[in-house]
């Protein structure tokens, strides 16, 4: 029982495959502001018709039909509550982990659909961060690729909360005489 | 005979969907615990789980508080007294 509990315990983060030693340096999802703004858009979908049918509650209440409302309200509820819990899952499984070894990008692109792949830091060449439109430069996030040898594909962190800082720290590890990290916020 | 039919029909609809639901909600729940790194997916599958059990259990208990015997009726009622008013 107690070990059930320990579920829900803080503790030093620790993944799938990490080897011996391993340390974490950074672990990233994307900025909570991408989903708040989906979750809001659900719970609106979801108030909207129990606004508009507040209309008509008198009607509803005079034939009888209040019982039948509020169970039509629950349901729609139910559907709002899992529609919300299917975003919030693939947001809490798309992770970003920089280790002091390598970078591992985990995606949750459905149920049953999941990409991990992983990048030395040796094989590191490039980092460039991309921040546009109002959000992104108010609330502070963006995108950050990586440039890696030869034609392979880039590797891409999107829309994680301070990237400027994140490229630091990468570039402090993958190229540590020549770059020292910035504190976070800077 | 016709009307027994009719009434397993929506029993078989009902309870699909109630089993396509815990089924979706397990598989939430599994993916959170099993491939979540760190601590915030354990404590979303919790609360996910806990808030399914809590709205899943208001939605059977409004269901059973409704009259369908009543509902044929009261909708003749509502549909008359609208025709009315026109």
């Amino acid at each position: 029982m107690k070990s059930f509990f320990a579920l829900f315990t803080e503790s030093p983060n620790s993944f799938q495959g990490q080897e011996p030693g391993e340390r974490i340096v950074l672990f990233l999802r994307r900025h909570p502001f991408t989903i708040l703004i989906k979750v809001i858009g659900i719970s609106l979908g979801f108030i909207l018709p129990i606004v508009v049918s507040i209309v008509f509650i008198n009607y509803i209440i005079f034939y009888g039909f209040f019982y039948v409302y509020l169970f039509v309200v629950s349901v729609l509820a139910l559907i709002a509550w899992i529609m919300i819990a299917y975003t919030v899952t693939m947001y809490t499984l798309d992770v970003w982990i920089i280790t002091d070894t390598r970078i591992l990008d985990s995606t949750q692109h459905g149920f049953f659909n999941r990409t991990v792949s992983e990048l030395h830091m040796s094989r590191i060449q490039d980092v460039y961060i991309k921040t546009e439109g109002t959000f992104q430069t108010v609330i502070g996030f963006g995108d950050l690729f990586i440039q890696t040898a030869g034609t392979e594909e880039r590797f891409m962190f999107y829309q994680i909360p301070q990237p400027l800082h994140v490229k630091d720290v990468i570039m402090s590890i993958a190229f540590p005489e020549e770059h020292k990290p910035t504190p976070p916020n800077s | 005979m016709l009307a027994l039919n009719i009434n397993l029909v929506l029993l078989g609809l009902v309870l699909i969907i109630v089993l396509s639901y815990w089924i979706f909600v397990f598989i939430i729940f599994y993916h959170l615990v099993r491939f979540g790194v760190g601590t915030l997916p354990k404590t979303l599958s919790a609360f996910f789980v806990l808030g399914s059990l809590v709205l899943f259990s208001t939605c059977v208990f409004l269901f059973s508080t409704i009259n369908f015997g009543a509902l044929t009726q009261q909708t003749l009622q509502s549909i008359n007294g609208t025709l009315q008013k026109q």
